[in-house]
C-alpha cells in the first residue's frame, strides 16, 4: 500500500512537458576544434567581466558573469569563434 | 474503558486553521507553478518564489504563535518518540492523530526546510552578490530535486494513514475538520 502510494504520486510528478534547458545552441563541429573555456574566460576578463561559472550547453559555453557594465548576464558564446550567440533571453 | 463512537458518528472539530491550509496550498501551487515555468521568459518564476517565500515565512512564524495544530513544539516529538510511533505504524496500531502524526511531523519539518533552501537559493540568484555561481544553483537544483523525493512519500504518508484510520485526511487539510477525538486517539 505504501509502496504503491509513493509509486503512483511519483508517476504523477514526472508527468510534465520535456523542456530543453538551453537557451541557444551552437553548431560547433568537433570538440577537438574548439578553443579552451579559459580562454574564453581570459577574454572575457580583458573585456572587464567577471565571469562567475562556465559550462558547455548545447554546443555552446555557457557563461555566468558580471559584464563591464555591471549587470548580471548568462551569455552563450560560439567555442570556435567566441561570438556571442543571441539567446532568447536577450530579446526580453 | 467505555467503547468509542466511530468516526462518522464523532462531531467534527476545527483541527486546521485557514492559515495552515491556505499556505498548504500555496506551496501546491507555487511549487507546480514554478516548475513549469523554470525556463520560461519573463519574471514568472522569481514572482512565484517570492509568493511562496512569503507564505513560507508567515507560515514558519504561525508555527510558533499559531493555533495548536499549527505550532510545531505541539507536533514535533523526539526520535524515540517518533521510532516507536513507526514501529506501531509497521505492526498495523499506531494511534489516531488529530494533528500531525510523529512521523508525519518530522516530513513537515524537511518539507518547509527545503522549501526554505529553494526559496533563499533561489533569491540570491537574483542578487549582483550571488549571480551566477555553481554552488548556488546547483543547492537550488538539489533542494527541487528533495522536494521531489519527500513529496511523494508526504502524499504516501497521508494516503496510508487516511486508510489505516479511515478517514479522508485530504478532506481534513481543505477544510480543517475532523472528527473528533475519542479513546486513545491524540488531540492536537
Amino acid at each position: 500500500m505504501l509502496l504503491r502510494s509513493i509509486a503512483f504520486t511519483a508517476a504523477l510528478l514526472a508527468i510534465g512537458p520535456v523542456t530543453a534547458t538551453g537557451l541557444a545552441t551552437c553548431d560547433s563541429g568537433d570538440k577537438s576544434t574548439w578553443k579552451s573555456m579559459d580562454a574564453l574566460k581570459e577574454k572575457l576578463s580583458g573585456e572587464g567581466w567577471k565571469v562567475r561559472h562556465m559550462k558547455e550547453d548545447g554546443g555552446c559555453y555557457e557563461v555566468y558573469a558580471i559584464d563591464d557594465k555591471g549587470s548580471k548576464v548568462e551569455a552563450y558564446f560560439h567555442p570556435v569563434t567566441f561570438e556571442r550567440v543571441p539567446t532568447e533571453h536577450d530579446a526580453h | 474503558m467505555s467503547a468509542t463512537p466511530p468516526l462518522a458518528q464523532r462531531e467534527r472539530v476545527r483541527v486546521y486553521d485557514p492559515l495552515v491550509r491556505l499556505a498548504h496550498l500555496v506551496f501546491i501551487g507555487g511549487v507546480a507553478a514554478a516548475w513549469f515555468t523554470r525556463h520560461a521568459p519573463g519574471r514568472w518564476h522569481e514572482w512565484i518564489g517570492y509568493a511562496v517565500m512569503g507564505a513560507l515565512a508567515i507560515r514558519l512564524l504561525w508555527g510558533v504563535v499559531g493555533t495548536p495544530a499549527a505550532r510545531f513544539h505541539r507536533f514535533v516529538r523526539g526520535p524515540r518518540a517518533t521510532l516507536r510511533y513507526g514501529a506501531d505504524l509497521v505492526r498495523g496500531r499506531a494511534p489516531r492523530y488529530l494533528g500531525h502524526n510523529p512521523l508525519g511531523a518530522w516530513m513537515i519539518l524537511a518539507l518547509l526546510l527545503t522549501l526554505a533552501t529553494i526559496v533563499v537559493t533561489g533569491w540570491m540568484f537574483t542578487t549582483d552578490r550571488w549571480f551566477g555561481y555553481a554552488w548556488v544553483i546547483g543547492s537550488h537544483e538539489i533542494a527541487t530535486w528533495v522536494l521531489f523525493v519527500l513529496v511523494p512519500l508526504h502524499v504516501a504518508g497521508v494516503i496510508h494513514a487516511s486508510f489505516a484510520h479511515r478517514e479522508n485526511l485530504v478532506a481534513a487539510m481543505l477544510d480543517g475538520r475532523k472528527p473528533a477525538a475519542a479513546g486513545d486517539d491524540v488531540p492536537p
